[in-house]
């Protein structure tokens, strides 16, 4: 993988996939057992993380809780002898763009969970090291100071540049703030790319459903014939298959990815409708998650706002075909978009 | 040297005092096994033996007699230290104020030197002028001969030992229960469970791990006891408290059987094996399970 | 199934914490409703006192008008489940069974209450298992039910799906859906995820600083929020707010945000009295923005596409301010002019201190 200069790299994937283990060997804490690692085209796999001019901000904030945050922002100019001025003016700086320059006299116990890791992220910043890891800030922030935050993270690194890596488990901290993704599961990585790239055209199934908010829906299905052409039936729906015919042939085993944001109200001469049985719905704030059972299967359809229904009720569902992803289910790789 | 790093350089430093440790340990160890299989009583030379030394321990009854001894001792302290310090705990997890003070005054007999204490119960028990008999006097129970007739002797001998290693079992159990999440007490309350009732089947479970390590450590103790006893009895009367350990003394240090002495030793080291064998493999599936 | 009133509930832990600040709250029977605020506003607080595990320092406590503030958790019946997932360590089925074995319930009884309870909850499979060895959605499971066996007059679940997996969550949501709805059990949902809160509950009590801001449905919290704090913390994101005076021009009053003003010469009465300086409040969704020049629109910049979920938030620049507009597509991008306005049914209008008014 190679991660561009001046970029917002997100690093995506579920509890235990990886993403500590690969922020750790970027950063030098880990030696990995087998590869290389370049900083700049120069080898750094050896170098230990004090050498690497790299800043880490951690989930669990890692603040000295007998320090004063003024004192907490300065340790790392402190290690490196900075004198005493300038660390003064850097500190009063780098707290006053995250809005935390009246806090600097006090202890980090006084302070909210939120400004906790903003005193965090400015002891990182504050070294104005070129790499900045992020190993889930956001995770033990209460939901509404999540929310602030993603734009508050977003806006002062578009100001201040540099190359930051960030790795979350909520596939919407990566469409929102960054550029690039690696989406990784159980030590592997399945896609690296733009986050529109890898949003639009998913390599795999994982991918597909774990990028993705809500999950993608993904159904089972079978190509059959139909009056000679070639049909991808799933619980009922059928799509033609006739623009990637030589990647299928009948019998094969497929699956149908369906985004939840395009299944309700869709438009369009070709939409494919059916109407699914209300499971429950979730008003997430100011939209809503319908999960509802057609046939088989279970789907989550996204509302762009607050409709409320009723287990039992009927929501008429659609979607495009070309809105559609097929998979192939034995491994799971993307055949079509 | 393609993987040095800073961890490694540590972990080196680290293994000089294991270094030093086991050859500390491996020479008397290799010594003692070595000697065991020759005659040898100070002042003469080391015949060689065979396995003579150990035809002459397994058929010797006053080892089958300190065996059993030793056996009794463990399993009636280990046992009342279990009952009653357990039962402390739970004064302890129950009272708010005194907590403090009531540590302090438990810890009292364990920072006391075994051989000590040894001593200073040997005056308590004197048959005619201890404390022991006096204080038992005055609540109408006519004195014992406690230092005198055997199974009295024995019953002293676990009387220390629990007067000094119960509040071992109070004061750890009490740590342990102390790192169980409030959340669990509050819901076997609110479920309507009693005090008793949420100790006993609530709390008590949850650190079964650490309790089996606290038999563990006990058992190992009290199967090698010496100081106490040695200072306090002697051994005797006769031979009424010669557990293990003295039974070894005993043949090396006082009668000066080198030879043999060595060779109870050497059993000694391999029963205290399977033991801890055993004994661990259960306390260690218990903190598995957790 | 018990109708529970709290009547000027005031706590202090130590000396000075006030964790709770006179709150009186009707929770009506058969209800499920949700303590929601941020961290520190109160709502554990409230619900440990109606469990019994606290006793307020001032204040009364009612279970159907029965005063049982000096009463135990166990005399008033209140089952919970918390957030850090509690098993002992039994199986399945004799922690379900704990509650009942304590009460002294005959054995017959209690086997049939305890079948019935993980029928319900799904975990008839497990019953023989070691409770702590099965994953933390079944382990929640099973405090559910142990919570349920006992017929109790209000359940009370703190935060009960944070350690929970996702998938587990659902189905969790959909069984305290149903228990409620199929038993009319009273229950009070603590969180501080207005998802949770929205989705399930049918009132809402919305805290902060130990004060009860709003108890309401969801809806009136959402389409009429009492104060500024309310309004930013249900939504996602909340409410925006703009400084504003009120301002006349040629007959016609105005909301004037110095960038941009707001007729609102239909309600002009209402506000006069409020003084000059008024806040606007308007949510992003609520925004309505356009490529192409519309008449008695502004202007603005947009200076950041941000996406959220499946939509996208826009942050609109004119001069000083910034307004956020949410979208589900777009073609404006970044550096675009765009053209703005709030529709007038979808503006509130706040006092300065914070306070609606219409």
């Amino acid at each position: 993988m190679k991660i561009e200069n001046e970029s917002f790299t997100t690093i995506l994937g579920p509890p235990g996939a990886g993403k500590t283990t690969l922020l750790r060997l970027l950063a030098g804490v880990e030696i990995p057992d087998g590869g290389k690692i370049y900083f700049d085209g120069r080898d750094v796999t050896d170098v230990p993380a004090k050498d690497r001019n790299v800043a880490m901000v951690f989930q669990s904030f890692a603040l000295h809780p007998t320090r004063k945050v003024f004192d907490n922002i300065a340790s790392p100019l402190k290690i490196k002898k900075v004198p005493k001025e300038e660390t003064r003016r850097r500190v009063k700086e780098v707290a006053d763009m995250l809005g935390i320059g009246d806090l600097l006299d006090r202890y980090p116990r006084e302070l909210s969970g939120g400004q906790q890791q903003r005193v965090a992220i400015a002891r990182a910043m504050v070294k104005k090291a070129n790499l900045i890891f992020f190993d889930e800030p956001l995770t033990n922030l209460d939901y509404k100071i999540r929310e602030s935050m993603r734009s508050e993270l977003k806006k002062i690194f578009t100001a201040q540049g540099g190359t930051i890596v960030y790795a979350t488990p909520d596939p919407t901290d990566a469409l929102s703030m960054a550029k690039y993704v690696a989406v990784i599961n159980q030590g592997k990585l399945e896609q690296y790319g733009p986050v529109d790239d890898v949003y639009n055209y998913p390599a795999n199934t994982f991918v597909g459903y774990y990028f993705s908010f809500p999950p993608m829906n993904l159904l089972e299905g079978k190509v059959v014939k139909e009056k000679g052409v070639l049909m991808l039936n799933s619980h009922e729906l059928k799509i033609d298959l006739s623009d990637c015919k030589e990647m299928v042939k009948e019998g094969d085993e497929l699956i149908l990815g369906l985004r939840p944001s395009q299944l309700f109200k869709v438009d369009g001469d070709d939409v494919v409708k059916f109407e699914g049985e209300v499971i429950i719905t979730e008003v997430i704030g100011s939209e809503t998650i319908i999960h509802v059972q057609y046939n088989e299967a279970r789907l989550a359809v996204h509302v762009p706002m607050i409709y409320r229904l009723l287990p039992g009720d009927k929501l008429k569902i659609g979607f495009r075909p070309c809105d559609a992803f097929i998979f192939r289910k034995a491994d799971g790789s993307l055949i079509r978009r | 040297m393609k993987k040095i790093s800073f961890r490694s350089k540590t972990l080196f430093i680290a293994l000089i005092p294991m270094i030093y440790l086991y050859g500390l340990v491996i020479y008397p160890f290799a010594s003692v096994i070595y000697y065991s299989f020759f005659s040898y009583d100070i002042g003469g030379t080391p015949v060689f033996n065979g396995v003579g030394n150990y035809i002459q321990l397994f058929t010797d009854t006053q080892f089958y007699r300190t065996l059993g001894l030793t056996l009794s001792y463990s399993i009636l302290a280990v046992g009342t230290e279990f009952l009653f310090g357990i039962g402390l705990a739970y004064i302890l997890v129950h009272i708010s104020r005194g907590r403090s003070v009531a540590t302090s005054i438990l810890i009292l007999p364990l920072v006391m030197t075994p051989a000590v204490a040894g001593i200073i119960w040997r005056i308590m028990f004197d048959a005619g002028f201890g404390h022991v008999n006096f204080y038992l006097s005055l609540i109408g129970i006519p004195g014992q001969k406690w230092l005198i007739r055997p199974t009295e002797a024995f019953i002293s001998t676990v009387i220390v030992d629990v007067w000094q290693w119960t509040p071992f079992v109070t004061l750890v159990t009490f740590a342990g229960l102390t790192t169980l999440p409030v959340e669990l007490v509050e819901s076997a309350y609110i479920d309507g469970a009693s005090e008793f009732r949420t100790f006993k089947d609530i709390l008590l479970p949850r650190i079964r791990a650490l309790l089996y390590i606290i038999l563990f450590l006990r058992v190992i103790d009290t199967l090698k006891i010496f100081d106490t006893v040695y200072t306090m009895t002697g051994g005797g009367p006769g031979t009424a408290t010669t557990y293990m350990s003295i039974f070894n003394y005993l043949n090396l240090m006082t009668f000066y059987h080198i030879g043999y002495g060595c060779t109870i030793a050497a059993f000694f080291i391999v029963l205290m094996n399977v033991v801890v064998t055993i004994l661990s493999k259960r306390a260690g599936a218990a903190l598995f399970a957790t | 199934m018990v109708e529970i009133f709290l009547d000027n509930v005031t706590h202090i832990y130590g000396k000075e914490v006030k964790a709770l600040d006179s709150t009186t709250l009707r929770i009506e029977n058969g209800s499920l409703i949700a303590l929601l605020g941020p961290s520190g506003c109160g709502k554990t607080t409230t619900m440990r006192i109606i469990a019994g595990l606290l006793r307020p320092t001032s204040g009364r406590v009612y279970f159907d008008n029965v005063d049982v503030t000096e009463r135990s958790s166990q005399e008033r019946n209140v089952a919970m489940v918390f957030q850090f997932i509690v098993i002992y360590d039994k199986t399945v089925f004799e922690n379900i069974e704990f509650p009942l074995l304590v009460r002294k319930v005959p054995k017959e009884e209690r086997i049939k209450r305890v079948k019935h309870a993980a029928e319900l909850m799904g975990i008839s499979n497990v019953l023989s298992q070691q409770a702590r060895r099965l994953d933390p959605g079944t382990r929640q499971k099973v405090a559910l039910a142990r919570a349920f066996v006992r017929q109790p007059t209000v359940f009370l679940l703190d935060e009960p799906l944070t350690n929970v997996d996702p998938q587990t969550r659902l189905e969790l949501r959909k069984i305290i859906k149903e228990l409620q709805k199929d038993l009319h059990q009273t229950m009070i949902y603590v969180t501080h995820d207005q998802a949770e809160a929205l989705t399930l509950s049918e009132k809402i009590a919305v805290m902060k600083d130990g004060k009860m801001i709003q108890y309401d449905t969801p809806e009136a919290l959402y389409d009429k929020p009492k104060n500024t704090f309310v309004a930013w913390f249900i939504g996602n994101p909340g409410m925006q707010f703009f400084d504003t005076s009120l301002k006349q021009s040629d007959g016609a009053f105005l909301l004037d945000a110095g960038e941009f003003s707001v007729d609102v010469s239909n309600v002009s009465g209402q506000l006069v009295k409020y003084g000059n300086e008024l806040k606007l409040g308007i949510r992003p969704e609520n925004v309505q923005v356009s490529s192409q020049k519309k008449v008695g629109w502004f202007n603005a910049k947009c200076t950041m596409v941000e996406r959220v979920g499946n939509m996208y938030l826009l942050t609109l620049s004119k001069g000083r301010l910034e307004i956020k507009a949410k979208i589900k597509e777009t073609d404006v991008r970044e550096g675009d002019t765009t053209w703005v306005q709030f529709p007038s049914e979808k503006v509130r209008v706040y006092t300065k201190a914070g306070e609606l008014i219409i």
